[in-house]
């Protein structure tokens, strides 16, 4: 069959590249030429302030591992990913399952406004919750709990900030877990269901025996989406750093990549190579982590 | 007749929580998006003594035009509209062109484009930050609004991709096949068929394409500091907030200014963005 279709189009593969000019500049432009040169700067002393850079072997990789911040800071990130992961896993999973039950046009409107958070642009979101959070006598949780005399620095303390953070997260991502989870869900068939519940089978063990072991691919996407932008995740912390008096003791990988480089406030104090060195290694452990993963989910499925 | 009539009272119960929960999520999901449209109608002196508060009567419209009035606000608007608008257009373009190549016309060397399309997803963004610095310096570009025109221009869909090919594969055979039996060439065929098939796919990566880079600050904050002209809105309202630290109203006005063309571009094509998220999900 396959061959038979192919022959119908005359000159398959020199369409198939005009189609494809644009994708192969970009592939090229964005993203070969700069890993390239990625791994090329990792060898050398590049800084900002300096023009000319030389070969130093090793030295940012052993600086990483011996000197940085890197693994202290990574901890951070994967604490962060892992408990956001969690929670968004769950709250997602069951934000889809009530909306399973629910018909046409209630489901469309709840998953369509329940996605919502998704959508808004990272300024916003940042700028939103720093006002709620803020520290001073005005800050809107401040103002709630009536904790003005002194304000409270809600992110002035390591754990609550990080819980804070964990929950914007959460508000600002589960739609996604949501959404995947509910497509996957309406690829079960309503029949199984109904006739379960004509069993008398509860709403909960429908749940537990037939939805979640149908649903495990999507669990692991879900997984995996959630820990790769957990372990990456920096916007908010950044923003939180520099406009709203996040603690520096929380501080995840990605600011610390980001402020060793271009993200340095001195300019003297910008170490290009080092930056580029740290965000290799960041990419190899996600990297790894997806892998792990999947590995993890293919193998339960096999069960 | 009993049991069924008790079981389907229990199941109607159990129904009509799971709405009401729902409805309790949503309404705490809206929550602080109503503080931020709230503040927006409120004066500074009112802000200090209530913020929370919610006063009808005292409605400031003000704020809206006050903001938009403040300097630069309305330049940095129509840089990020210029952006945004090259990174959209651009990356559907994108989506259609290679979706209809990796799914139809399977020729030599689909696998590799999909396969670093897709790696392209994991990568983290940082790491090519810097090289991509050390271009646009060396082009001379850095400063000035085309470091942000030419990324968003070659921006690299990923998503859109995966999605869109897959989308197309799942097609069934004979409606290409009878297509080009009827001699149909291959730009018909993209133009008539796939295109109109691609819609969801390509809501989906025009929604994705906007939120980012609609509301981006950091790329913008590295290459376009130095020059106000070129300020995105995202930079401006930051900017604005920490020169104008009491000015809530104003503030939260800018920021539903910037949230509104993203919500009303999202309503408008929530029904195919829903669809796009379904066709890309289900493969996983």
């Amino acid at each position: 069959m396959a061959r038979k279709k192919d022959v119908l189009i005359k000159n398959r593969n020199l369409w198939g590249w005009v189609f494809s000019i644009q994708t192969v500049i970009a592939i090229l432009v964005t993203l070969i030429y700069p890993l390239v040169y990625a791994g090329v700067l990792s060898f050398t002393n590049v800084r900002f302030t300096t023009v000319n850079f030389e070969f130093v072997g090793f030295d940012n990789y052993k600086w990483l591992f011996t000197e940085s911040a890197f693994f202290a800071d990574l901890w951070v990130s994967i604490a962060f990913a892992v408990v956001s992961t969690a929670v968004q896993t769950v709250l997602g999973f069951l934000l889809a399952f009530m909306l399973y039950f629910m018909k046409g046009k209630v489901q469309g409107f709840f998953k369509t406004a329940l996605y919502l958070p998704v959508i808004l642009p990272t300024a916003v979101v940042s700028s939103m919750w720093m006002i709620i959070l803020a520290g001073d006598e005005f800050g809107v949780l401040n103002v709630l709990f009536g904790l003005t005399d002194p304000p409270f620095q809600w992110l002035g303390d390591k754990t609550i900030a990080f819980w804070a953070i964990v929950i914007i997260n959460t508000w600002r991502y589960y739609g996604i877990t949501m959404v995947i989870y509910l497509v996957n869900m309406s690829a079960v068939p309503k029949e199984v269901v109904e006739s379960a519940e004509v069993e008398g089978a509860s709403r909960g063990q429908i749940m537990l025996r037939i939805i979640i072991p149908l649903v495990m691919s999507a669990t692991s996407l879900n997984i995996i989406l959630s820990m790769i932008g957990g372990i990456q995740s920096f916007d908010l912390f950044y923003l939180f750093q520099t406009n709203g008096n996040l603690t520096l003791d929380l501080t995840p990988v990605g600011v610390l990549i980001f402020k060793t480089g271009l993200g340095s406030t001195n300019l003297r104090n910008i170490y290009l190579a080092r930056s580029v060195t740290m965000s290799i290694v960041l990419t190899l452990i996600i990297a790894t982590v997806t892998v792990l993963i999947n590995k993890v989910f293919s193998r339960s499925e096999d069960k | 007749m009993a049991t069924t009539y008790r079981k389907s009272i229990k199941s109607r119960i159990v129904q009509i929580l799971f709405f009401l929960m729902l409805a309790l999520m949503l309404l705490a999901v809206f929550l602080p998006l109503l503080f931020v449209l709230n503040t927006s109608f409120k004066d500074p002196v009112e802000y200090m003594l209530n913020p929370v508060g919610i006063n009808l009567s005292a409605l400031r419209p003000q704020n809206y035009a006050d903001v938009l009035n403040a300097n630069n606000l309305v330049r940095s608007m129509i840089n990020s509209v210029i952006v945004t608008g090259f990174a959209v257009l651009c990356s559907v373009i994108c989506t259609a062109l290679i979706s209809f190549a990796i799914g139809v016309l399977n020729f030599k060397g689909n696998q590799i484009i999909y396969f670093i399309a897709i790696c392209s997803m994991f990568l983290a963004g940082e790491i090519t930050m810097i090289p991509m610095y050390m271009l646009y310096k060396k082009l001379n570009l850095i400063g000035k609004i085309w470091s942000l025109i030419l990324p968003s221009i070659l921006g690299l869909p990923g998503l859109g991709i995966m999605v869109g090919s897959s989308y197309i594969r799942g097609v069934p055979k004979e409606i290409h096949e009878a297509a080009f039996i009827d001699g149909a060439s291959v730009p018909q065929v993209f133009f008539k068929i796939d295109l109109v098939m691609l819609v969801p796919v390509l809501a989906l990566t025009a929604v994705m394409t906007f939120q980012g880079n609609w509301g981006n600050f950091l790329w913008p904050y590295v290459t376009v500091l130095s020059n106000k002209d070129a300020h995105t809105f995202a930079i401006t309202l930051l900017q604005f907030k920490s020169q104008n630290a009491s000015m809530y109203g104003q503030y939260c006005a800018g920021l539903v200014i910037m949230t509104l063309p993203i919500v009303i571009v999202y309503c408008f094509c929530s029904k195919y963005f829903m669809e796009g998220m379904a066709a890309g999900s289900v493969k996983g």
